[in-house]
């Protein structure tokens, strides 16, 4: 029998994960049909990164929706005689999700981080090799962790990956609202926050379900607040 | 950002001149604002009227190229378009 898994989700939480994930892929899937766009006008790769980006990453976040609710739908249906820590059948699939999750969130990420890196530190390739360095690190400590299910397992490795490069963005949007002073820029910085935050948190999700719960409306917030931006910029 | 500018921003620069000038332009006045020459700016305008971004009048013998609804509108929608990109520090 492997090990318990290393998070813990209350179960009056069951769900709103999912809705939240789904929430947060409608908004990235908006700001990638804008940066499309912007794209069509700019001609500008920094554009083109963003549009990447935003939708690599609700792709991936819509995959968590999908699966969770599926997830979920099939533990309340066999409750009481199942039990959600254990992994069955139908968690087996909730972990090659989440595998799948962090490779594309980590590909979007690097695309962000590629639309904010100046072209002279640009280094060529960077979602492939980032992604390279994150399956390495997997076949490295792979002997390591043998009894465990090797997808969910990992998710404090992604989660530290992916809040790094989020303070990252953070940091080049603080630099950008520094320079503006305007509202839409510090509203951007704070959506990235949030997002670092998220996966900050979600690290801890062992320790308690609270921190499942905080990381995951920070990551609400995040997303929420990307949307603001947008709703904004139309109202105006 | 590119030097050069698109094909894009040509049409933006020619729809932004004509709406400054009271929404109407001859076509001499086009050609110097918009900084192109006359045979490439015919290939624009073509594409403009073409998509009723702007149209043709004749007004007191003279051939004037005026800004449409359509054509105002677009211009306050790469407006939007332009704040969303610059909120994320890449301007547009």
């Amino acid at each position: 029998m492997p090990p318990i898994i290393p998070i813990i989700i209350p179960i009056w939480f069951y769900g709103f994960d999912a809705v939240m994930y789904m929430i947060s892929s409608l908004i990235g899937f908006l700001l990638s049909f804008y940066f499309h766009k912007i794209y069509s006008i700019s001609s500008e790769k920094r554009h083109l990164y963003l549009f990447w980006g935003f939708l690599i990453l609700s792709f991936g976040l819509l995959n968590l929706s999908i699966i969770d609710a599926y997830s979920y739908t099939t533990f309340w249906q066999c409750k009481p005689l199942c039990n959600l820590g254990l992994l069955d059948q139908t968690f087996d699939i909730g972990s090659f999700s989440y595998f799948l999750y962090f490779g594309l969130s980590i590909i979007a990420y690097a695309l962000l981080m590629m639309a904010y890196i100046p072209q002279k530190f640009k280094i060529p390739n960077l979602p492939i090799w980032l992604l390279s360095i994150y399956f390495l690190v997997i076949l490295i400590t792979l002997p390591l962790r043998s009894g465990e299910i090797v997808w969910y397992s990992y998710s404090i490795f992604f989660d530290l990956i992916a809040f790094l490069m989020m303070i990252f963005i953070s940091f080049i949007n603080f630099i950008n609202f520094n320079e503006n002073k305007s509202i839409e820029p510090l509203i951007v910085t704070m959506s990235f926050f949030f997002l670092s935050l998220f996966h900050l948190i979600h690290i801890f999700s062992s320790i308690s379900g609270w921190m499942y719960v905080y990381a995951h409306v920070s990551m609400l917030i995040s997303f929420i607040l990307l949307l603001s931006v947008v709703i904004k910029v139309k109202k105006k | 950002m590119n030097s050069r500018r698109t094909k894009m921003q040509i049409y933006i620069d020619i729809l932004k001149n004509l709406q400054r000038s009271n929404g109407r332009m001859r076509k001499t006045h086009i050609v110097y604002k918009a900084n192109l020459t006359h045979s490439r700016l015919k290939e624009y305008l073509d594409f403009l009227i073409s998509k009723e971004f702007i149209e043709e009048k004749y007004i007191e013998d003279e051939t004037f190229f005026v800004i449409t609804e359509k054509g105002i509108k677009f211009l306050s929608d790469i407006d939007k378009l332009r704040k969303i990109s610059d909120a994320f520090g890449i301007p547009l």
